[in-house]
């Protein structure tokens, strides 16, 4: 399953691939989520979230999952749905963000 | 039209008055391109050119032709060109140094009266130490006259599950579906890995993206973050300009869902963090990328 940093205009954006307990706990994360009337506002130059994807949907999992500012879009099997980002899926995609060496394109730096 | 000729260091610049025939001629040799901001100089000592102020009674006859109250003809090749009016560069050709060059050389003949011919030797010999365009590349420029052809906004073509993901900003201002999400200088073979403006540029000038115009041509601008992206703006027919920020959907809006049109261009729009202007360039109609 590959995590895209959704940020560049020109250049291919960052990625990374989740190990084997990082989808464990994507899985535990996605569920119960509370829904959303409104997909992610991912928009526009520079960052805009987060794009998970997994076409194959190994494990079980959604397809595709996009993060931003908050709110969730999941799209898989059973449709797509859109659901309030309540168990930290952004910071904790941001956490890896920044392990992966790309810690500066996450924080807005008086643009 | 008072004439500055800008040399000196220490010592005031000499000035001198075009007479009204003189004006007139240099209108028309000027009319339809963009000039150079008046202070776009780097400062090195020696001859940097003219200042050209229209100032004066002659006022009307340049403004109609377009020109600047005040503005420069640089001392030699348009590297590093600064327009007098940043929103010049949507509407008005780009002068090439060949019409740079002579514009120098024919202002230089009215100076007789108010430089003394010592100094006037000596500016002639800094002419031609000023890059000048090469006879060669000057016969290029000269045989195909700059022809702006934007194309009219098409979002459509570009927002469709087929070619969105695809396609990136480069794509979109040259107008060219690729489908390999393209890198300025790729397809030239002069691939590019940093990004800071001047790169950037270069890579696209190796494609064909230039900074002056020859032939037909749409207008594109070019943004940076710096030292991690760029960004590409094409102007379009409708009097806006049109950008599609990486795999999203094209667009004529800026970050705060402005149309970038009117007043707001590339260079004062809201950029996020491509907070580098790179300027306005020339993208040839039919300009492949990859």
């Amino acid at each position: 399953m590959r995590v895209t940093l959704d940020v560049f205009s020109g250049r291919s954006n960052p990625a990374w691939d989740l190990s084997a307990a990082e989808r464990g706990e994507l899985a535990a994360r996605l569920a119960g989520l509370p829904p959303a009337d409104e997909p992610p506002a991912a928009d526009g130059l520079g960052y805009r979230g987060f794009v998970i994807s997994n076409p194959s949907g190994e494990g079980g999992l959604p397809t595709e999952i996009r993060v931003c500012g908050g709110r969730v879009s999941v799209r898989g099997a059973g449709g797509e749905y859109h659901a309030l980002d309540a168990a930290g899926l952004e910071p904790w995609l941001t956490e890896q963000a920044r392990r992966e060496g790309h810690g500066d394109l996450v924080e807005p730096t008086g643009w | 039209m008072l004439v500055t000729l800008d040399i000196f260091s220490g010592m005031p610049n000499p000035t001198w008055t075009l007479t009204p025939k003189q004006a007139k001629d240099l209108t028309s040799r000027l009319a339809g391109k963009a000039m150079a901001a008046a202070d776009a100089t780097d400062g090195a000592l020696g001859f940097r050119g003219y200042i050209l102020s229209t100032a004066t009674d002659d006022t009307a006859t340049a403004a109609d032709a377009g020109l600047p109250e005040v503005f420069r003809i640089p001392a030699g090749g348009m590297d590093g060109f600064v327009p007098a009016h940043a929103a010049d560069l949507e509407t008005l050709a780009l002068p090439s140094a060949q019409d740079m060059g002579d514009a120098a050389e024919w202002l230089l003949g009215t100076g007789g009266g108010a430089v003394d011919d010592e100094l006037l030797n000596l500016v002639k010999g800094m002419m031609g130490e000023a890059g000048r365009a090469p006879a060669a590349e000057a016969a290029d420029a000269a045989a195909a006259a700059c022809v702006i052809q934007n194309t009219a906004y098409n979002p459509g073509f570009w927002n469709t599950p087929t070619v969105q993901p695809y396609n990136n900003c480069y794509n979109y201002a040259m107008n060219f579906r690729s489908n390999t999400f393209a890198q300025p200088g790729k397809i030239s073979g002069h691939p590019n890995s940093v990004m800071q403006c001047a790169n950037v540029s270069a890579a696209a000038n190796w494609d064909g993206c230039k900074a002056t115009c020859s032939g037909p041509n749409k207008n594109v601008a070019l943004v940076v973050w710096p030292g991690r992206d760029y960004h590409w703006y094409r102007r379009h027919s409708n009097g806006f300009w049109g950008h599609k920020p990486g795999s999203t959907a094209a667009r004529n809006t800026d970050n705060s869902g402005r149309v970038i049109g009117g007043a707001l261009n590339p260079q004062n729009c809201n950029r996020g963090p491509y907070t580098s202007f790179c300027g306005y360039r020339f993208s040839p109609v039919g300009m492949k990328v990859s």
